[in-house]
């Protein structure tokens, strides 16, 4: 995983809110101003032309929207899942694990600290071992809730793009 | 007045339809959104450009109408009874209903 940018991804959602808002409003408009006594639009214009535009001005809003709503909720959730990863990172550290911050990855890797044990001890290294297996544990569970939002994500934005294509096909 | 006989009115509709697609492309295009890994990005940006490819569209089908409804309109105000053509056969202007 590269770094993700909640920010960036809360900016894009408000714009593509916005751009919903607008089309909405002149599929309205353009219902409004083209309705006549038999659906006829003004003089040389197809009243089925201009119904077809209002079609393309609402199917592209709900197409902005769904992505809207699909990226300012990964924004969150990205958010969410920064905290835990902090958190789970404290929590590894405190423990006496070593924490590497992995860029690539979507959680810290997780490690006893270096050091010699021997059978003296042997309570402690089973100790650290099972805060190890704990830590682990987490880590994956961690891992695995984002790489399914994350796939959850591109599934609906792939959907999107392939609604929109259609959209615009109508258009040619 | 019919809304039907109402162009002028259609006219800033559409005009406003055809800016407000051309706003949200620039916009689009200067906001760089940062998904996460590589296939996600991809989908992301995938999602993004066929959007800017479906206003552009739309912004373009809105002007040509808008451009239609202003040549009908000089027509209506030059040759009320409807827009001349050609009499192939006399080589002369005609009315066509």
């Amino acid at each position: 995983m590269s770094q993700s940018d909640p920010a960036s991804l809360a900016e894009a959602a408000r714009i593509l809110r916005r751009l919903a808002d607008d089309l909405e409003e002149s599929a309205v408009a353009l219902g409004s101003t083209a309705r006549g006594p038999v659906n006829a639009g003004p003089a040389g214009v197809p009243g089925a032309g201009l119904r077809q535009l209002r079609a393309v001005c609402e199917a592209t809003a709900a197409g902005a929207r769904g992505g809207g709503s699909a990226l300012q909720k990964t924004a969150y959730a990205l958010a969410d899942h920064a905290h835990a990863r902090s958190a789970l990172a404290d929590g590894a550290r405190a423990a006496g694990l070593a924490v590497a911050d992995a860029p690539h990855e979507s959680t810290p890797r997780l490690t006893l600290t270096p050091g010699i044990a021997g059978i003296a001890d042997a309570e402690q290294v089973a100790a650290r071992a099972r805060v190890l297996v704990e830590f682990t544990a987490r880590r994956r569970a961690l891992a695995e809730s984002h790489g399914s939002r994350e796939a959850a994500l591109r599934d609906r934005l792939r959907e999107l793009t392939a609604t929109l294509e259609e959209v615009a096909r109508t258009l040619r | 007045m019919p809304q039907s006989q109402r162009p002028s009115d259609l006219g800033v509709v559409l005009d406003r339809l055809a800016d407000r697609c051309d706003a949200a492309v620039e916009s689009l295009l200067l906001t760089v959104a940062v998904a996460g890994d590589r296939e996600t990005q991809l989908a992301l940006e995938g999602y993004l450009d066929q959007l800017m490819d479906t206003l552009r569209m739309l912004a373009a089908t809105g002007r040509e109408t808008r451009a239609r409804l202003v040549v009908t309109a000089l027509d209506q105000s030059v040759w009320p009874a409807g827009p001349v053509r050609l009499n192939r056969r006399q080589g002369s202007p005609g009315r066509s209903r």
